[in-house]
């Protein structure tokens, strides 16, 4: 048999082994070959899901879920009943970096950090009830809506005992960045195989994934390659988040959000965008806030509503609050607009959706907003009356019958 | 040798490259902080 063009290199090969292809015999090969994938899958050692710990993060009651950023298997295998693991107030926490304090003396945005708000949450919850309770932390830097609505649906997939979601008041309502990396689609896609979501399939995941991600979950050589890659070749600790080759070029297609709000908001003045050489991140949260708006019918407002009607159906009682934003936002005329667009729809959600275990705050009290010291538009340090307040809201859920 | 037998082994052969070419291709391109 004569192989088609594109194979016509394997002639000589496959002479020189004294083969003669024939069509059923190719067939055979790839049988063989998915017989011996199989196989060598089999051989090779199981390797876990790698959780990082996050920077900053020291309560060992606070544990990490989420796997690295581009792992394809997105969180982590263990732990399926949270609430068998710790006890009936584990709590299943989904933010963004919002959450992530600052300390106090930091001069930029992303080093020194303190601490996690749940680890401060957990910690006053600790001292009020006697049973311990266990935090079960889906955290990493700029989630978008998408991600947070799909990591919701895989804590709910584990039996928390409650759950605090945080929604990220510049994602919340951008249509234009709804999920923040493809490996979303190999790792969350898999939960959208239900009644409601599977719409979502078609029209977000790529071809490429559903092929990649079918064969990854029946051949964990394909699927666990890098853990296994570093049994051998240990990556160095810090690799996650190494430092700046960006500086370079900062405005990439890896952003694509900041490229057009750099031509549509500056005009595609660069100087504007840029402090010292790196992304102004003000500039980048107040041109996404700018693009926002929950709009009744968008994507993003119908994400949220079925965020909201996933935790109210699953009877998982739930803290949702919209995080707080900086007081200098009030001076960027378009992007207070847009927020306070966005704490009105987020109140009218809650006046849809908000009960006794569904807590829904898009508005802070005053006292609690004037505690706060904020290092960008979004980043903050606490000094304890939003964790106290958090706290609060928490155990008032745990209070119901 | 056998047909069959040539056939496993070729299996064999292109298997182990696909192996080692997940595994050499899966070093993951490093995430890099943009300030959010």
């Amino acid at each position: 048999m004569r192989l088609p063009a594109e194979l016509a290199w394997l002639e000589r090969p496959l002479a020189r082994a004294r083969y003669r292809p024939t069509a059923p015999g190719l067939l055979r090969i790839a049988l063989f070959t998915v017989l011996w994938l199989v196989v060598i899958g089999m051989l090779l050692p199981q390797v876990e899901v790698f959780v990082p710990t996050p920077s900053g993060l020291t309560d060992p009651a606070v544990i990490p879920m989420c796997a690295e950023r581009e792992d394809p298997r997105w969180v982590r295998s263990d732990l399926t009943d949270l609430r068998a693991h710790g006890g009936p107030g584990a709590t299943a926490w989904i933010s963004g970096s919002s959450i992530r304090l600052k300390s106090r003396n930091a001069a930029g945005v992303g080093r020194k950090d303190v601490a996690f708000l749940p680890e401060r949450v957990r910690q006053i919850l600790d001292q009020e009830r006697p049973a311990a309770t266990r935090t079960y932390l889906y955290y990493q830097s700029r989630r978008r809506l998408l991600d947070t609505y799909t990591l919701v649906e895989d804590a709910l997939g584990r039996n928390p005992g409650a759950l605090v979601v945080v929604l990220n008041p510049f994602w919340v309502a951008n249509g234009q960045s709804v999920f923040s990396l493809e490996s979303l689609f190999s790792g969350g896609a898999r939960l959208w195989w239900n009644r409601d979501d599977w719409p979502l399939q078609l029209a977000l995941v790529p071809p490429r994934s559903h092929l990649w991600n079918f064969a990854g979950r029946h051949l964990p050589v394909l699927s666990s390659g890098y853990d296994l890659r570093r049994r051998f070749d240990p990556a160095p600790e810090d690799a996650a988040e190494p430092s700046e080759p960006a500086a370079r070029n900062p405005i990439s297609y890896r952003q694509p959000l900041t490229f057009w709000a750099l031509h549509r908001f500056h005009g595609g003045d660069r100087s504007r965008v840029l402090r010292r050489g790196r992304l102004d991140p003000e500039a980048f949260q107040a041109a996404a806030m700018e693009l926002s708006e929950l709009k009744i019918g968008s994507w993003q407002e119908e994400i949220v509503r079925r965020l909201l009607r996933r935790i109210q159906d699953s009877s998982v009682p739930a803290v949702v609050y919209l995080a707080p934003v900086s007081p200098t936002l009030g001076e960027l005329p378009g992007a207070a607009a847009a927020h306070s667009r966005i704490v009105a729809a987020v109140e009218a959600l809650k006046a849809e959706f908000g009960s006794e275990t569904l807590r829904i705050t898009a508005r802070f009290p005053q006292e609690v907003l004037e505690s706060l010291e904020f290092r960008d538009l979004l980043h903050l340090s606490d000094d304890g009356q939003l964790s106290r307040f958090l706290a609060d809201e928490l155990s008032e859920l745990g209070e119901k019958p | 040798m056998n047909r069959y037998l040539r056939e496993l082994i070729i299996g064999l052969l292109l298997a182990m490259i696909i192996v080692l070419a997940a595994l050499a291709l899966s070093e993951r391109v490093p995430f890099v902080y943009q300030g959010f």
